[in-house]
């Protein structure tokens, strides 16, 4: 984000949906509003300032009745800084340029390095005792605390630029908006504050915090693994990514024959596939909560939030399988495709936004992701409460269709609601 | 020297300034030295070295300590405010201040402090030592008050530790539950100092505050009648000059340099100011009797009838035909604890003033009842002829030889007979008839003066007990001081039947070259002689070089015998001391004249009425048709002049070109000048000019509007097309429609062949752009 003031337009950027597209993955995202163009400066007295006007008021007024002429000197003496205060003050804010540069991404309650870098683009004068002030707030709460961190400038000569920062942790995930920067300085004398905002809004996503996974989840995962394949190779299924074609070999099923192939070739050909060393995976979580949530209730939710991050992000790291994630939301998400860094950072997107909510739309959240998965796809139910999957009349649709109800016997659950999760999950 | 340092010495300096401007004038001389070593140590040892650092509890404690050390000082004093207990106070505190461990209070504290000891001293009468004060004074403050903001501002922000790591709750199972988000600022660099920059910026704004000062205090109307001069001005003491002279006491004449009035001459008639060569002569009084007690003491004493007590006729100005080379002395006397008052004699009149009485009896002026102030009054003389005072100058009244020819009665025939022995004596080594009296006055002068006999000294001498002090003078010790010579020719004149008496008043040749005034100080006071001449001795050519009726009743001639008395003023010299001295008087004068003076009427006349006359004269010459007529007259003369008469010269056509490159250079400077005076009017100028070019081809403009609405607009850095391409993308990704997408490049490459390649467009194309842009309007009304 770049913002200057008066010395050149500033660099302004579209609407919101318009900016929204600038960053598709949404994890830094610039909007810029009306408020963001404009630069008028807000002008405000110190409280030194009104101890120093009533100060020079009363010599003044003393040295005016009395008639004294040396107190009337001394008068105006006093109203020089009050003049050269105010107007620096302007001269100060004039022509500075100000780029906020954020990271990417952070996870909850990691540290958060934010630099700014005030660029002062006049040729002669220098800048002092600038302010940069931030107003942060978190998206989607209207009750959450404004954060205001500033970062101090002592000096910033003409014509050259200073860094600055400021450190600090997001417990919480989810959007934060980063409205312009405030800057402001009260050069030379603390009297008057003079204030301009700059540059325009941008959103940084801060994802959920990422715990450690037991051996608990890595032998289940690799029991999964072991008994999804000993199905497969039971019945004579294939499951990976399609490699290419090559002459028909003894041994090789018919049903890897592509006939299409073997038509033009005047020979049997085979589809090659890359075999995957890891179990397709559907997550579906679960993040139901009472109307009035209570703190376990709260930390249930973040919990699950936060193992479902782990786990992604654990496959992630490991590709090769297929991942599907669906996380719950104003507009349920359906994060899938083979495990890889973007996946990663879709998923955790999606699962810094996350909410918990009472209506109870896991059926609905399975039954949907049941129709996207391939056959022999892990499903793992993630909740925040126990899920019983033999509740027909709660998963009627699940039960109604036979296919599906054929997976069902497939799909383990993993509860936040009580102990079960302390067995894969340690959050950090 | 980092900034927390140069706070400690400003701050320091700031605390010695202050009791520095309340010492100003010797009112609490030793103020300033203590606070002076105070501060030196406290910088030092406590702010350096932090070897003495006082806590909270040991300064409260020296704080009510001072306190009542205050209290019982002014518990001694009866009666009004005792400002030095005051100011003693605010000094003590200042004191235990220096030693504490400074923290932004602190520094808060001191500076208030000190703020408050110059506003406790402005209430006294200061001189123009305090005025340069105020100036360093107010450098330092400055800059104390932006160091002290830059370090607080900067202490504040800097931050050395990290955000703390979350730390679980005991209970939760969620890391993070109750933990609050947490901010820091980063550390910032200590700098090393604060640059040449600051200290510019200091400056001007020093130079500014200055400046807003003197509009502030010439601006301001004046409401009451007269200035106030605060509760320092004391009387002075007349130590050179009394209406009463003793001989024959002992003690030295001590030589005061304080100032006691300055004198201005200006011819009346022009208004010029009136140089004068040489030494001039200010009498205050004349004393006509002289006797002598039962001792050996001496004393002149004015003639006459006590004082009329009771307001005199003020003066009457003089009408007209009296003004001839009349000049005008503008006199500002320093508050004394006298009420007469010194000029050039003979002096008239020039405009009615109740504060002037003329006491006729004994031949002074006088003030009424305002001994206590600075005194500025006008008076005219005619004392002065080709830039001279004159030593002979018309008796204005009737005059009583016989009251001025009295000798001492005791100790023999007059009292005084070596003195009359030795005076017969040099007459009659003279050839000067007895009628030319001026020759015989003038030659007794000359040998008390020139003959080497006697001495000039300002020591006190014994003299003979039982004889006439001034008969010892003459007789055993021919040494003395100004009055002694005087009184001895008073009387050698008496002794041969010419009329004298003794005049006292101040004699200066100290003329400062800035302020084109005479400055007269305490040790100028002297003592000469005044012969009379009756009608009859007044010298011919002076009866014809004048107006006869002058010489109506007789002349004075002005005698002075005392050896010295060409060498005791302090002469301007030329050393670089004397020229600062000179610098420091007028600075002085300027400072009283203008400033602790300043009131309704010098304001109106020194600043008001000639500012609405500048402003009024220029109006008038503004507005007048013959002004400008004469000057394009005076203009086209001297440009013919310049060619001798031909219609085309060089030096014509270069002056021709200077004049019509003054109104370009006119428009450049009043739009420089708007630009600074109106915030946000002179910035974006270049991009402006570009956009203008931009524009010029309309459906640019129109595309550009546009794209306004999707919130795209072009940066300075940018060119048309790279902004295009830019547009082109974030088209894309907003509408996802490829057609809307493709339109900024359409209508921006039609824009490069018309503004850039100099073509026009075809109908089909011009088109083809409308078209594109009715698609991208149509783009934006759907979203």
């Amino acid at each position: 984000m770049i913002g200057k003031l008066a010395a050149f337009p500033p660099v302004r950027f579209g609407s919101r949906w318009l900016a929204r597209l600038r960053d598709p993955i949404g994890l830094v995202r610039r909007r810029g509003d009306d408020s963001s163009r404009q630069s008028r400066s807000r002008f405000s007295v110190c409280r030194e300032g009104w101890y120093y006007l009533v100060l020079a008021v009363m010599v003044f007024g003393a040295a005016m009745l009395r008639e004294v002429n040396l107190m009337l000197i001394l008068g105006g003496m006093l109203f020089g800084p009050l003049l050269f205060n105010w107007r620096l003050t302007a001269v100060t804010l004039r022509g500075l340029e100000v780029r906020r540069r954020i990271p990417r991404g952070v996870c909850a309650g990691d540290l958060l390095v934010v630099n700014l870098e005030l660029t002062n683009a006049r040729r002669r004068i220098g800048s002092w005792a600038v302010t940069a002030q931030e107003r942060i707030r978190r998206e989607g709460n209207s009750g959450a605390k404004l954060i205001e961190p500033t970062t101090f400038f002592p000096y910033v000569p003409a014509g050259k630029s200073a860094v600055e920062g400021y450190r600090g942790r997001l417990p919480q995930r989810g959007r934060y908006r980063w409205e312009p920067i405030r800057l402001s300085t009260r050069f030379p004398f603390g009297l008057f504050r003079r204030e301009v905002s700059l540059g325009s809004d941008e959103t940084l996503l801060v994802f959920p915090r990422l715990g450690r996974l037991t051996q608990g989840w890595m032998k289940r995962r690799h029991e999964s693994f072991e008994g999804g394949h000993r199905r497969e190779r039971r019945h004579s299924r294939v499951s990976g990514n399609f490699f290419g074609v090559r002459e028909w070999r003894h041994g090789d099923s018919r049903r890897w024959i592509h006939w299409r192939s073997s038509a033009r070739h005047g020979d049997l050909v085979v589809r090659q596939f890359e075999q995957h060393r890891n179990r397709d995976v559907a997550i579906v979580l679960d993040l139901w909560q009472p109307s009035d949530p209570s703190m376990r209730d709260l930390e249930s939710v973040e919990l699950a939030v936060s193992f479902v991050a782990t786990v992604v992000a654990d496959m992630c790291r490991k590709v090769g399988c297929n991942l599907l994630v669906v996380v719950p939301g104003a507009e349920p998400g359906f994060v899938g495709g083979t495990a890889s860094a973007v996946l990663l950072q879709d998923a955790m997107a999606r699962l810094a936004l996350a909410e918990g909510s009472s209506d109870d739309r896991l059926p609905e959240f399975l039954d949907r992701a049941l129709t996207r998965i391939a056959p022999g796809t892990e499903v793992v139910v993630v909740s925040t409460r126990i899920v019983d999957l033999n509740d027909r009349r709660r998963f009627e649709a699940m039960w109604r269709d036979p296919a599906r109800r054929r997976r069902a016997g497939h799909i383990r659950t993993v509860t936040t609601a009580d102990g079960d999760l302390d067995q894969y999950f340690r959050p950090e | 020297m980092h900034v927390e340092r140069l706070l400690q010495i400003s701050i320091a300096t700031l605390t010695v300034l202050g009791p520095l401007l309340l010492g100003v004038g010797e009112r609490f001389p030793t103020l300033p030295l203590w606070v002076l070593i105070a501060a030196v140590a406290s910088l030092w040892l406590t702010d350096t070295v932090g070897w003495v650092q006082l806590n909270r509890t040991a300064t409260n404690l020296a704080a009510i300590g001072a306190l009542a050390l205050s209290i019982g000082e002014l518990w001694q004093f009866q009666g009004g405010v005792d400002i030095p207990s005051l100011a003693r106070l605010l000094v003590y505190l200042q004191l235990i201040l220096l030693f504490q461990k400074k923290e932004f209070r602190t520094y808060w504290q001191l500076a208030v402090l000190s703020l408050v000891q110059v506003i406790v001293a402005a209430a006294f009468n200061q001189g123009a030592s305090f005025g340069l004060l105020m100036v360093a004074y107010l450098f330092v403050g400055l800059s104390a008050l932006a160091l002290f903001f830059l370090f607080r501002d900067r202490s504040a922000a800097d931050c050395h530790d990290e955000p703390p790591a979350p730390i679980p709750l005991e209970g939760t199972r969620w890391p993070l539950t109750g933990q609050e988000p947490v901010f820091v600022g980063s550390r910032v660099e200590e700098p090393s100092g604060v640059g040449r920059e600051f200290w510019g910026r200091v400056t001007k704004m020093t130079a500014g505050t200055l400046l807003l000062t003197v509009l502030i205090f010439s601006a301001v109307p004046r409401l009451g009648s007269g200035a106030r001069y605060g509760t320092g001005l004391s009387l002075q003491r007349m130590v050179g000059f009394s209406d009463v002279v003793t001989l024959g006491a002992l003690g030295t004449v001590i030589e005061d340099p304080q100032e006691v009035f300055v004198a201005e001459f200006v011819d009346h008639a022009t208004g010029d100011p009136y140089s004068v060569v040489g030494g001039v002569y200010f009498r205050g009084a004349v004393l006509t009797d002289y006797s002598k007690d039962s001792g050996s003491i001496g004393s002149w004493t004015a003639l006459g009838r006590p004082r009329f007590h009771g307001r005199q006729a003020p003066l009457a100005p003089i009408g007209p035909p009296s003004t001839d080379g009349l000049v005008r002395q503008q006199i500002t006397i320093q508050p004394m604890d006298r009420e007469e008052l010194f000029c050039v004699w003979p002096f008239v009149g020039i405009q009615r003033d109740d504060r002037l009485e003329f006491d006729s009896w004994r031949q002074r002026l006088l003030r009424h009842g305002q001994a206590g102030t600075r005194f500025s009054y006008q008076l005219g003389t005619s004392a002065f002829v080709d830039h001279m005072q004159r030593s002979i100058v018309p008796a204005g009244a009737p005059v009583n030889p016989r009251r001025l020819l009295g000798m001492p009665s005791s100790g023999g025939a007059y009292g005084v007979p070596e003195l009359t022995r030795l005076a017969a004596e040099w007459l009659r080594d003279t050839d000067l008839p007895e009628p030319d009296r001026l020759g015989r006055a003038r030659w007794l002068e000359h040998m008390l003066r020139d003959s080497g006999d006697f001495q000039y000294s300002l020591q006190g001498q014994v003299r003979e007990a039982g004889i006439d002090p001034i008969e010892d003078f003459v007789k055993n010790n021919r040494c003395g001081h100004c009055e002694y010579f005087a009184t001895a020719l008073a009387m050698m004149l008496r002794s041969q039947n010419i009329p004298s008496r003794l005049v006292i008043g101040f004699k200066t040749n100290e003329w400062n070259d800035l302020g084109q005034f005479y400055q007269v100080r305490q040790l100028h006071a002297h003592t000469w002689v005044e012969a009379y001449l009756e009608p009859r001795h007044v010298p011919p050519a002076m009866l014809h070089a004048g107006r006869p009726s002058e010489w109506t009743h007789g002349a004075w001639v002005r005698l002075d015998p005392t050896p010295a008395a060409r060498d005791m003023s302090l002469e301007s010299g030329g050393s670089i001391w004397d020229r600062l001295d000179s610098y420091f008087s007028w600075l002085d004068y300027v400072w009283t004249s203008y400033v602790m003076d300043m009131d309704r009427p010098r304001q109106e006349e020194a600043i008001y009425n000639p500012v609405i006359g500048a402003v009024k004269k220029l109006m008038d010459t503004l507005t007048d048709a013959t002004f400008w007529s004469g000057l394009a007259g005076s203009l086209k003369q001297w440009l013919l002049a310049l060619g001798d008469g031909r219609w085309f010269n060089w030096q014509g056509l270069l002056a021709a070109c200077a004049v019509l490159a003054l109104f370009p250079a006119a428009y450049v400077g009043l739009r420089w000048l708007w630009r600074r005076l109106v915030p946000g009017r002179g910035t974006g100028g270049s991009s402006r000019a570009a956009g203008r070019l931009a524009v010029q081809v309309e459906f640019y403009g129109r595309l550009e509007a546009l794209l306004a609405r999707f919130g795209l607009i072009r940066a300075t850095p940018e060119t048309q097309r790279e902004f295009a391409q830019h547009a082109r993308t974030s088209l894309l990704e907003s509408t996802g429609s490829a057609d809307v997408a493709s339109v900024p490049c359409e209508v921006v490459e039609a824009f490069y062949r018309v503004r850039f390649g100099g073509r026009t467009l075809d109908s089909a194309q011009a088109q083809a752009v409308e078209q594109a842009l009715a698609k991208l309007s149509d783009a934006t009304t759907q979203g």
